[in-house]
C-alpha cells in the first residue's frame, strides 16, 4: 500500500528545457461516450448504489502542452509569469522553458502537467467545452481497453502503478485505447475533474477510506488511490503528474453536471 | 505544501487514523483577492452584484444553504455571535456573508425569509450564484461540498475571514471557532 503510494507520488516527468517550439493547433478530438448506468467507487451511505449517466462527449486524449500553448497564448493572462496566484501555485508551468516556450520538444504532445483546477477549467471554457464531472471520468476510465476481454481493470491501473516513472512523460495516446474510442485513461497521468472538491466534507472522513463504510469495494486499491489522490488535492495546485481533458454535453441530451 | 498534504495522506493510511491533520495556510494565496472571481451574484434583496461590491470592509463568509438542518445552523450562530461580541464601531464596519451551495433552490425570496428568520440585519448578504459560480468560489476557498441522494448536501463548515481587499486572512473550522480571536482577528483588519 505504502509503496504503491510512494511510485505515485513520485514525479512522472522530468523534462528539460531545450530548444523553441512553435504550434499550430486545434480542438481535441472528442468521442460520445453512450449513457448509461455505474457503480461509484465512493457511495454515501443515504444515496442509490447506481447513477445514471447521460450520453456525453469527451477529450479522446488528454490536452496536450502544444495545445496548451495555443491557450496561453490567446490568453495571456494565463502565462507562467503573470497567472493569479489565486488561480495556481509557484510551480504553474514549470517544466516550461519560458512564458510561450514549452522548452523540451520531446513533450509537444505529451499531456500538459503542472496545471491548476482554476487554469484547466480556463482552457476547457475557451473551447466551450467543459471539464467532466467525476461521476464521467470515472464512468469512462471504466471501460475495459479494447481488444482485451476478461480483465480486471484495477489490475490494468495498478500494473502502471508498479511502472517506474519516465524521465520524459510519453505522448497521449501512447497507452491503451478503450471501448468507447478513447485513450489513456490510466497510465499516463491523473486527470482534473471539475467537482474533485467532492470527495472530502473536510473532515477527513474519507482520507481512511479503507475503514469507512461509504466505499463500494475495499480491495478496490486503485480507485481508493485515485480519490485519495482527488482528496489530497486544492484547485490551486500543480503537479508533475496532473493533467486533464475536457467534456460536452451531448446536444439535446439531458446533462450530468448542474 | 502539497508535498506536506501528500505525506499528511501517507501517514494517515499508513497508520489507520481518522483525523487528517490540516498544517493549512489561508486557502487563498496571499495577496489574492477572492474578488478576482468573475460572474454575478444575486443578493437576498433581488439586487444583482458582483464580489467586488464586498470591497471596502472586512467580511465574515461561510458557504452554506438554507434548508440545512446540520452545520449550517449552527455556523450562522456562530457568526452572529462574533457579530454581537464585536464593539460597536466595529460592528458597523463589519459584513457577514452567506453564500448559497444550493443555488437552484435558494432563490433570493427564500434568501430573504432566511435572514428574517435569522434575524439577520443589514449587515449581512446572502448569494445566490449559479452552480459554475459556487463550484469556483467553492474552489477558492477549498470548501468541499458534495449534493446527496435526498436533497442534502454534505459539506465542510469552515468560517472566512476575509481583509477589505478580499483576501482570506483566516478561515477557522466551525467545531475550533474561538470568538474573541476571530473578534481579534476582524479588528486587526478593520
Amino acid at each position: 500500500m505504502k509503496a504503491i503510494l510512494l511510485f505515485l507520488l513520485m514525479p512522472l516527468c522530468a523534462a528539460a528545457p531545450s530548444r523553441r517550439v512553435v504550434s499550430q493547433v486545434a480542438a481535441e478530438p472528442m468521442a460520445r461516450i453512450p449513457g448509461g448506468e455505474f457503480r461509484p467507487f465512493l457511495q454515501p451511505n443515504d444515496q442509490p448504489d447506481i447513477v445514471k449517466v447521460h450520453p456525453f462527449y469527451l477529450d479522446v486524449h488528454a490536452v496536450t502542452n502544444e495545445d496548451y500553448l495555443a491557450f496561453v497564448k490567446a490568453n495571456p493572462q494565463w502565462v507562467r509569469s503573470k497567472v493569479s496566484r489565486l488561480y495556481a501555485d509557484r510551480d504553474y508551468l514549470r517544466n516550461w522553458a519560458g512564458d510561450f516556450n514549452v522548452g523540451d520538444a520531446r513533450i509537444l504532445h505529451s499531456p500538459v502537467t503542472y496545471v491548476s483546477w482554476f487554469a484547466a477549467e480556463a482552457y476547457a471554457k475557451w473551447l466551450g467545452k467543459r471539464l467532466p464531472t467525476m461521476v464521467e471520468w470515472e464512468y469512462a476510465a471504466a471501460a475495459l481497453p479494447l481488444g482485451m476481454k476478461g480483465v480486471r481493470m484495477s489490475d490494468v491501473i495498478l500494473k502502471w502503478y508498479d511502472h517506474p516513472a519516465p524521465k520524459v512523460l510519453p505522448p497521449v495516446e501512447s497507452t491503451y485505447k478503450n471501448i468507447f474510442g478513447i485513450y489513456d485513461m490510466h497510465g499516463l497521468v491523473w486527470e482534473w475533474v471539475d467537482d474533485f472538491n467532492s470527495v472530502s466534507t473536510g473532515n477527513g472522513a474519507f482520507t481512511c477510506a479503507a475503514t469507512s463504510l461509504d466505499v463500494r469495494n475495499k480491495e478496490d486499491y486503485a480507485a481508493f488511490m485515485r480519490y485519495a489522490f482527488r482528496e489530497s488535492l486544492k484547485a490551486t495546485y500543480t503537479v508533475g503528474c496532473l493533467g486533464f481533458r475536457c467534456a460536452m454535453d451531448s446536444p439535446g441530451r439531458d446533462a450530468n453536471h448542474f | 505544501m502539497k508535498h506536506i498534504g501528500f505525506y499528511l495522506l501517507l501517514l494517515a493510511c499508513s497508520t489507520g487514523c481518522r483525523a487528517k491533520v490540516t498544517l493549512a495556510p489561508p486557502p487563498a494565496a496571499e495577496g489574492a483577492s477572492i474578488y478576482q472571481l468573475p460572474g454575478q451574484w444575486s443578493t437576498q434583496d433581488n439586487r444583482t452584484i458582483t464580489l467586488d461590491a464586498l470591497l471596502g470592509r472586512p467580511q465574515m463568509v461561510a458557504m452554506i444553504y438554507t434548508r440545512c438542518g446540520a452545520a449550517c445552523p449552527r455556523m450562522v450562530a456562530a457568526m452572529k455571535a462574533i457579530q454581537d461580541s464585536l464593539p460597536a464601531p466595529a460592528r458597523a464596519a463589519t459584513g457577514f456573508v452567506l453564500v448559497s451551495l444550493d443555488p437552484q433552490r435558494d432563490t433570493p425570496e427564500q434568501l430573504r425569509d432566511y435572514a428574517v428568520t435569522k434575524q439577520l440585519d443589514h449587515h449581512w448578504v446572502l448569494l445566490q450564484g449559479n452552480a459554475g459560480e459556487v463550484r469556483m468560489l467553492s474552489m477558492t476557498l477549498d470548501v468541499r461540498y458534495r449534493q446527496l441522494g435526498d436533497g442534502s448536501i454534505s459539506h465542510s463548515s469552515d468560517l472566512f475571514i476575509l481583509d477589505k481587499q478580499g483576501r482570506v486572512v483566516r478561515s477557522v473550522a466551525l467545531q475550533d471557532i474561538d470568538a474573541a480571536d476571530v473578534v481579534r482577528t476582524i479588528k486587526s483588519v478593520l
